[in-house]
C-alpha cells in the first residue's frame, strides 16, 4: 500500500494564558500521496508552518484527526513511527544541526532509531552523496555556507529513511546561489529517489517546481491543483496576496495588451518559445535557437 | 577564528589517533603517578616519559609555555612558600629567615610537578578534539548510568554547548556591529561604563539562544530523539594496538614510580 498523509477536518488554535484562543487552522482537509510533490504557499501567518508541524506530531490537532499510513498522531506509541516516515526540515539551518562535524549531525536521527553502527555508515554516506555533500562529511558546520548547512540538515532528515518530506521555507535565509543549490536537491531528490516532497515556500518560482500547489488563506486551504491550473487565476492569486512567477505575468500583461500568449507559462524556456512565435525570422539573422525552427 | 577546536593541535600524530578513552584514563593515571612520585627519580622518570609523547606527538615546544605562562604566579609563589616552611637544616639566611636544604629541595620538587601537571594534561587537548574527548568520557561513564548518573544528557549538553559557541560569537559580532551602527559605544570608557555597554549586546544575544534553543528542540524531536535509553552510535570505537601499547606504557610507568618510592625507598 503506497505511502500517505491524510488531514481530515483538521483544527488547531495555539492556547495563550490571557487571551482567548486564536483559530490557525480551520477545517483543514487534505490527502497527500506517495511520491507527489507539494507547493504550500500562503500569506504570512496563514497556518502552514503550524500545518506543517501537524503531519509529524510536533502539534496535535484540537479536532479532526491526522493519519500518515493510517496511523494517528495522537496515539503515542506510533509518534516515533511517524517521524521515522514523515521528515521536517525547518528554516533557519544553523538551528536545526546538532554535531560539531557533519557526519555526525547526518547519524543523529539513525542513532536515535537504533540502527546498527554499520548500517547508520551507509545511510550517512548515502544520505550525504544524494545532497551532494559528501566530500564535507568531516567538516564543522560552522564552516559551510548557508546553502550548504541546510543541504546537510536534509541530508540528517533522509538519513531516516523518511518516504515524506517537509521543508519550511528552507531556502527563505539563503543567497540566489544556496537557494538554488537546496532546489536543486530537493528535485533531484523527489525524481531521482522518489522521495515525497511538501515544500513550503513564498517564492512562486519554487512553487512552479512541483506537480501540485496548495495555497491556504487564513487557516484554510483555498485552491489546490496543478501549477499550470493555479497560475492561470492570476487575479485569484493576487486576492491572496501571492505572486506568480515574473514569466507567467509577463505572458499575462502580454496577453491583456492584445498578443498571443499561452495560459500555462511558467518557465522561462516556455516564455521565450512564446515570444519568438510571434517574432518574423530575419533573412540572414542570427538562429537564436540553434537548429529549432520556428 | 576556530574556538571550536579551543586547544586542539591538528596532526596525525601516534598519539592524535590514540583512542580518547585511552587518553582520558592515561591523564588520570599519570596525573596519581606525578603524586605518588615523591622522589627526583620517580618524577625524573615521569618528565623522561612526557618528553617522549612529546617528540611522538609532534607538538612544538611553544604551545607548552603558552600553557604553563598563565599559572606562572602561582608556581613561584608556591616554590617561595615551600623554600621556608620546610625546616631543617639553615643553608643560609635571607631576612634573618631560613633557608634550608630541604626547603630548596621541596621547592625543587613542587615546580616540577606543577610543571608535569599541566604540560602532561595539555597533552589531551592538544591532542584530542573536544568532539572525541566528549565522547570518549561519555563511553568511559556510561556504566553510572547503574547510578543514575545522566552521562548521555551532559556528553549531549556539551557536544550542543561546543556546536553553538561558533554560532553564538558569530551572532554577537553582529549585534555589537549593530548596535555600535546604533551609536553605541561599546569599547571605550572605564571598566564599569563598558560592562554597562555590553547589556545592548547580551539581551539580544540572550533572547535570540532562546529561540534557537527552541528551533533546536523541535529539529531534536523530528528526529526521533528521545534521551540516550536505546540509541545506537555510529562511529565504533576499537582498541587498536598502539591503545593497548599505550596502556601497557601506562602500567609499567606507575608500577616503577611505585617501586622507586616505596619499595627502593629512592629520594
Ligand atoms: N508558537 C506559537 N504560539 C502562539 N501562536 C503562534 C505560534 N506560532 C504561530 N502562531 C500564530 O499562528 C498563526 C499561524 O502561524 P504560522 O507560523 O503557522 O504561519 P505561517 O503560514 O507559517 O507564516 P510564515 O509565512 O510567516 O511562516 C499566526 O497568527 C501566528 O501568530
Ligand atoms: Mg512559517
Amino acid at each position: 500500500m503506497p505511502s500517505s498523509i491524510v488531514c481530515q477536518n483538521l483544527c488547531f488554535d495555539y492556547e495563550y494564558d490571557d487571551e482567548a484562543p486564536v483559530e490557525v487552522l480551520k477545517n483543514v482537509s487534505v490527502e497527500i500521496k506517495e511520491g507527489e510533490f507539494v507547493a504550500l504557499v500562503g500569506k504570512n501567518g496563514c497556518g502552514k508552518s503550524t500545518l506543517a508541524k501537524h503531519f509529524n506530531a510536533i502539534l496535535l490537532p484540537k479536532s479532526g484527526r491526522v493519519l500518515i499510513d493510517g496511523m494517528d498522531t495522537t496515539d503515542e506509541d506510533s509518534v516515533i513511527k511517524i517521524r521515522e516516515k514523515v521528515g521536517l526540515v525547518l528554516q533557519n539551518p544553523d538551528n536545526q544541526i546538532v554535531a560539531t562535524i557533519v557526519e555526525e549531525d547526518v547519524a543523529f536521527g539513525p542513532e536515535n532509531l537504533g540502527i546498527p553502527p554499520l548500517e547508520i555508515r551507509e545511510r550517512v554516506d548515502w544520505a550525504l552523496k544524494a545532497v551532494g555533500m559528501y566530500e564535507f562529511r568531516e567538516s564543522a558546520p560552522h564552516k559551510l555556507s548557508g546553502g550548504q548547512k541546510q543541504r546537510v540538515a536534509v541530508a540528517s532528515v533522509i538519513a531516516m529513511r523518511p518516504k515524506f518530506i517537509i521543508l519550511d521555507e528552507p531556502t527563505a535565509m539563503l543567497d540566489p546561489r544556496g537557494r538554488s543549490e537546496v532546489m536543486d536537491c530537493i528535485t533531484s531528490l523527489n525524481k531521482d529517489y522518489g522521495l515525497s516532497i511538501v515544500l513550503i515556500t513564498h517564492n512562486m518560482d519554487e512553487a512552479a517546481l512541483a506537480d501540485r500547489i496548495i495555497a491556504m488563506e487564513d487557516g484554510r486551504i483555498v485552491m489546490d491543483a496543478p501549477p499550470d491550473e493555479v497560475f492561470t487565476h492570476i487575479e485569484a492569486i493576487r486576492a491572496l496576496g501571492l505572486d506568480v512567477p515574473p514569466v507567467t505575468q509577463l505572458a499575462f500583461d502580454l496577453r491583456k495588451n492584445g498578443i498571443d500568449m499561452p495560459q500555462d507559462i511558467l518557465h522561462v524556456n516556455q516564455c521565450v518559445r512564446a515570444v519568438l512565435r510571434h517574432l518574423q525570422p530575419v533573412e540572414g539573422g542570427a538562429d537564436i535557437f540553434g537548429n529549432d525552427k520556428y | 577564528m576556530d574556538i571550536t577546536f579551543g586547544q586542539y593541535y591538528p596532526s596525525k600524530s601516534p598519539v592524535h589517533r590514540l583512542d580518547p578513552r585511552v587518553k582520558l584514563i592515561f591523564v588520570l593515571v599519570y596525573i596519581v603517578t606525578i603524586f605518588l612520585g615523591t622522589s627526583f627519580v620517580g618524577l625524573g622518570l615521569c618528565t623522561a616519559f612526557l618528553i617522549t609523547a612529546v617528540i611522538i606527538s609532534r607538538l612544538p615546544v611553544r604551545l607548552f609555555a603558552k600553557a604553563i605562562k598563565p599559572i606562572l604566579p602561582i608556581i613561584i609563589f608556591t616554590a617561595i612558600i615551600n623554600l621556608f616552611y620546610a625546616g631543617g637544616d639553615p643553608l643560609f639566611y635571607i631576612f634573618s629567615i631560613a633557608v634550608t636544604k630541604q626547603g630548596v629541595l621541596t621547592s625543587l620538587l613542587v615546580v616540577v610537578r606543577i610543571i608535569l601537571l599541566i604540560a602532561g594534561s595539555s597533552m589531551l587537548t592538544f591532542t584530542t578534539t573536544p568532539t572525541s574527548l566528549t565522547d570518549g568520557l561519555e563511553r568511559l561513564l556510561s556504566p553510572l548510568t547503574v547510578f543514575r548518573l545522566k552521562v548521555h544528557e551532559l556528553a549531549m549538553m556539551m557536544t550542543i554547548a561546543l556546536r553553538f559557541i561558533p554560532t553564538l560569537t558569530e551572532e554577537t559580532d553582529k549585534i555589537m556591529n549593530a548596535q555600535k551602527a546604533r551609536g553605541a559605544d561599546i569599547d571605550s570608557g572605564g571598566l564599569f561604563k563598558r560592562v554597562k555597554a555590553l547589556v545592548p549586546v547580551f539581551i539580544p544575544l540572550l533572547v535570540s539562544s532562546f529561540r534557537r534553543a527552541f528551533d533546536l528542540a523541535v529539529a531534536m524531536e523530528c528526529r526521533c530523539y528521545t534521551g540516550g535509553e536505546g540509541r545506537t552510535r555510529m562511529k565504533i570505537f576499537k582498541l587498536r594496538c598502539a591503545d593497548y601499547l599505550a596502556l601497557g606504557i601506562m602500567i609499567v610507568l606507575l608500577a616503577s614510580v611505585i617501586v622507586i618510592n616505596f619499595v627502593l625507598g629512592l629520594v
